[in-house]
């Protein structure tokens, strides 16, 4: 039986406690607000400044912004970046779903299923890169033999305009499902076990059991996943940086790996943390819009 | 309680963070030491390989300077740069550090490489003792901001097991011409074999493939350094067009879906066999010979209508303009600069010396691995061609060498492609 | 019986296709100098050899390894005491500026590392933190507002009736939080560590940045290594990105145990 959580313990002791939330808080404030929200403000004061990183930096206003709107490049480079991320974030999403509800189980060998699939997430970088490099291969890559056994002759994945996208998304979704699996399977096992399997009494399938019950008490999980899943897929940038250098061409150019560009290639540090500005209102956009659509159907209290 | 609660969490966490910066010590990437003490300089590389011939080198320095050790620093070659830019911006840097011809000119003009004329002098150095391209590579509106280090050659490797299979010996001389004609074509032609075997690779690589070929075909990737970039010349675009026949005129290569950066498997093709010759800096012969089960033979680049014209590229050892310790870190650079220092890194097979005369260490190390390297040093004795530098380069090389792997996927017009490299080049 | 295979059958193809890179990388790493050009990525090279792993060790690779496991722990233990203190305080109590403050931290999120990691670089430089086992760790050691947002959804989640009996009893806040919210949150915790050591452990630019000294080189970094200008020791690579692997893995297993089903929540009916 579901009610809404009690009202109030919020009334009750109000000073007491914003001062016992301050001194729980402080240790991370220190560390968020001094170590990760600074170089954020930082960065976002610098784009009004011309800064070469090796000379002085010279304030310019909106001079930056006034750059931005009209190149072509930093637009193109968004689109590239929601083409990744509307591939990876319901790809992901609805992989480590699925994997959560199948290893959610009291079945043998569960425990060694979770492991293996979590092992891509744990790969290093570089390796990993390289490896999926191989992979890809047209000659003598590992997916186009597999390919070539059906009699299906492989195009060349990181050397096609068309194809690179894809594929470098793929190698997210292959690292990240295994991943967001985990929290899937934590938020599965939050749900009481009377909740979790349909009862002849519902009279519904399995299937319209978890629609109707399962996923929406999913819904703090689900949030969890979406949000962090799209913010980590704007970030996007190591796969992207060893595997495809943004190319070929720029289709896969997508907003960080311009922004390294700025930065570290064409030294223009003021434009870099401009361009990272317009990034971040995006993914912002994104989250406010996510919470706003998710907190207003969540229930949080299952009892 | 939680009044309690907040004073105790507040005492730790306070205390915590001063005991935390308390541990960090003042080491800030520069060197320590005070003045007339102990002095450690950092000196910074890519490559960890040369990282232990440099321990010997460094290890003769502090035997001649007692007071001064070296504290060697390798990194990835892709985050080099990064890390450095990142330390620019801060305004410190190592002591003394690699440079690449491509990278020189973004940091040439900043003030923040340290001119190197006094300290070559003091120690009795000429800069003529040096490979000129080098020397040249590193100069600055007249003033020397490089002690060369070494130099890469481009010479032609090749795999001698398949020549000795198709029944070829390497030739003295070899000729290519733009039409297609010449011994270099016709010994390829012989070691093509199936659809498995090339006998040469044409690839996106600057330094190795199409600058040789452009400079020995007559043509010029730009007038002079920090110049007017010319690939759209007539003779450049020929040369850019043959190398793109080779691949789909004449079959003689693999096409770039299997060669391109990043993920290009060209030097593995030639490693595995599949490709019988390889252009290549004289600088992956170490990373090859482990990986190789043939035996490696090395031949002068082939010549073109205009002659044998090969690419030199040289690395520099460079001083930070605002180090704390320039007097001991000039002493590092004149003795690296020194016959000492470069003979123990050529006679070690890394590289060879920018010190003239001073590679036959190097050539007696591979002579001992069955690879005779003379090529190399004669080619380095013939006509060469330092690599293009421009303002900015650092992001317009990047471009550049982008647009070029277009060339090797026969799709746009080479005059196309060359007129697209010539604007990234020359747009101010 | 037709039901049970269709679940083993994908999960058994996923865990293909999850370990297959790895199983390239086991025989990458096993393979000798010469044997990588003479096979092809998926055919082991006969006979295996250590060489790769010789090379790793002779490069300093067991200091890495060091360095990380302590590195990894020290950041790890701060990040979930911190990050669960601050969480709880999100989840649970009503204070002035609480949902500012939680999505300043979210925020803190959305700014690619690449940029922000110049500013926080030149901050260590002013603190006298560069190279330091300060500088790397203190960043993220005091909470990161991913975990601390993941912990919050959870805590919301439990149900209020318990806490509440627990105040009603003259339990401080604390106390709830450890004697009631903490057990009932064990898969959540162990997510948590297992999330923050994996990325910990694997972390790359901020150590590369951050460190210059050979004696404070992680794993990752050293990995990077064997990838030059001119070449891939790809054999070293592989058997790098095992050596760090293997301790991830055994420790995955083992927690695994402590991802049981609270016992608590039932106990409410």
């Amino acid at each position: 039986m579901l009610r809404p959580a009690p009202r109030r313990t919020r009334r009750v002791g109000h000073a007491r406690q914003t001062l016992a939330a301050y001194a729980l808080l402080a240790p991370s404030m220190v560390g968020v607000i001094g170590f990760l929200l600074a170089p954020v403000v930082i960065v976002m004061v610098l784009s009004l400044f011309d800064w070469k990183l090796l000379s002085t930096p010279e304030f310019i206003g909106l001079a930056n912004y006034h750059k931005l709107f009209t190149d072509g490049d930093v637009w193109h480079s968004l689109l590239v970046t929601l083409y990744y991320v509307l591939i990876c974030v319901p790809g992901t999403t609805i992989l480590s779903l699925l994997l959560a509800l199948l290893v959610d189980r009291k079945l043998r060998w569960m425990k060694y299923f979770r492991a293996l699939l979590v092992i891509p997430w744990m790969a290093t970088p570089v390796a990993l890169g390289l490896v999926w490099t191989w992979i890809f291969d047209p000659g003598r890559g590992a997916l186009n033999q597999f390919l070539g056994v059906f009699g299906i002759d492989g195009p060349a994945w990181l050397s096609s305009p068309v194809l690179a996208m894809p594929s470098v998304a793929a190698v997210h979704i292959w690292q990240f499902a295994g991943y967001n699996m985990l929290f899937f399977l934590a938020g599965l096992q939050n749900i009481p076990p009377s909740l979790r399997e349909a009862s002849s009494l519902d009279g519904a399938s399995p299937i319209g059991h978890f629609f109707s019950i399962t996923l929406p008490l999913l819904r703090p999980t689900m949030l969890f996943v979406l949000i962090t899943n799209v913010i980590g897929s704007f970030q996007a940038f190591d796969t992207i940086f060893v595997m495809t250098e943004g190319g070929p061409g720029d289709s896969t150019e997508v907003a960080t790996y311009l922004i390294y560009d700025e930065a570290f290639r064409k030294f223009d540090f003021g434009y870099a943390s401009t361009i990272s500005v317009l990034l971040f209102a995006v993914v912002l956009i994104a989250t406010i819009s996510q919470f706003v659509y998710f907190e207003r159907r969540t229930t949080y209290d299952f009892s | 309680m939680s009044q309690k609660l907040s004073r105790r969490t507040f005492l730790i966490g306070a205390g915590s963070a001063l005991a935390l910066a308390g541990c960090g010590s003042s080491n800030d990437g520069a060197s320590s030491g005070g003045g007339g003490g102990k002095v450690e300089l950092v000196y910074r590389l890519w490559d960890e390989q040369q990282e232990v011939g440099y321990k010997a080198v460094f290890a003769a320095f502090t035997a001649e300077n007692p007071n001064i050790t070296v504290r060697m620093e390798v990194l990835p070659w892709d985050q080099y740069w990064t890390k450095l830019t990142t330390e620019l911006a801060g305004g410190k840097a190592p002591d003394v550090f690699w440079l690449t011809v491509e990278n020189f000119p973004d940091l040439a003009g900043k003030g923040v490489l340290a001119p190197l004329d006094d300290v070559i002098s003091k120690a009795g150095l000429t800069l003529d003792s040096y490979h000129p391209n080098v020397v040249q590579s590193y100069k600055f509106e007249d003033k020397q901001l490089g002690m060369p280090k070494d130099l890469g050659i481009v010479g032609l490797l090749y795999n001698k097991d398949l020549f000795a299979k198709a029944g070829v010996t390497m030739p003295a001389e070899l000729t290519w011409a733009p039409d297609g004609s010449g011994s270099f074509m016709d010994l390829a032609r012989k070691l093509t074999v199936g659809d498995k075997q090339w006998g040469f690779c044409s690839w996106n690589h600057s330094q190795t493939q199409w600058l040789n070929w452009i400079a020995s075909n007559g043509g010029h990737a730009m007038d002079k350094p920090y110049g007017t970039f010319d690939f759209a010349g007539q003779k450049s675009i020929e040369a850019m067009q043959w190398a793109r026949d080779l691949i789909f005129k004449w079959h003689l290569s693999p096409d770039g879906t299997r060669t391109n950066p990043p993920t290009g498997q060209a030097t593995e093709m030639f490693y595995r066999g599949e490709v019988a010759m390889f252009p290549a800096n004289n600088a992956l012969l170490p990373f090859a010979l482990p990986e190789v089960k043939f035996p490696i033979g090395v031949a002068a680049m082939p010549s073109g209508p205009s002659g044998r014209t090969v690419v030199i590229n040289g690395l520099a050892e460079v001083m930070f303009a605002k180090t704390k310790h320039p007097d001991e870190a000039g002493k590092l650079v004149a003795f690296l600069g020194s016959e000492k220092a470069q003979k123990l890194m050529g006679d070690a097979g890394y590289v060879i010396p920018a010190l003239n005369d001073a590679g036959a260490g190097y050539t007696a190390y591979w002579k001992k691995k069955g690879i005779d390297v003379q090529p190399f040093l004669d080619s380095a004795a013939g006509s060469t061609v330092n690599m293009p530098i421009a303002e900015g380069w650092t992001a317009k090389v990047a471009e550049i060498n982008k647009a070029m792997n277009d060339l090797y996927l026969d799709k746009p017009e080479v005059a196309a492609i060359a007129a697209t490299m010539d604007k990234i080049g020359n747009d101010k | 019986m037709r039901l049970r295979i269709l679940p083993y059958g994908v999960l058994v193809a996923g865990c293909v296709f999850a370990i297959f890179p790895y199983f390239l990388t086991v025989l990458t790493a096993f393979k000798g100098p010469g044997q990588l050009s003479q096979t092809l990525p998926w055919e082991p090279g006969l006979p295996p050899s250590v060489a790769a792993f010789d090379r790793l060790f002779a490069s300093g690779f067991g200091g890495y390894l060091v360095n990380t496991v302590l590195v990894t722990a020290g950041i790890t233990a701060g990040q979930v005491v911190f990050a669960v203190l601050a969480a709880y305080s999100f989840a649970r109590l009503s204070f002035p500026g609480r949902d500012a403050l939680f999505w300043v931290y979210l925020s803190t999120l959305m700014v690619p590392p690449v940029v922000t990691m110049i500013p926080l670089y030149l901050m260590m430089q002013k603190l006298g933190l560069v190279d330091t086992w300060a500088g790397l760790m203190l960043p993220t050691m005091l909470g990161t507002p991913y975990a601390i947002f993941l912990l919050r959804q959870f805590f919301r989640s439990i149900p209020a009736d318990l806490e509440d009996a627990a105040r009603i009893d003259g339990a401080g806040r604390v106390r709830t939080l450890v004697s009631i919210v903490l057990p009932l949150s064990k898969p959540i915790l162990v997510t948590v560590t297992t999330l923050a050591v994996v990325a910990n452990w694997n972390s790359f630019l901020w150590p590369l940045i951050i460190t210059s000294s050979e004696d404070k080189r992680l794993l990752s970094v050293g990995i990077a290594l064997f990838k030059s200008e001119i070449g891939v020791d790809y054999n070293a690579v592989m058997a790098g990105s095992l050596i760090a692997l293997v301790p991830l893995l055994v420790l995955f297993v083992v927690f695994q145990r402590f991802i049981v089903r609270s016992v608590a929540v039932t106990g409410l009916k």
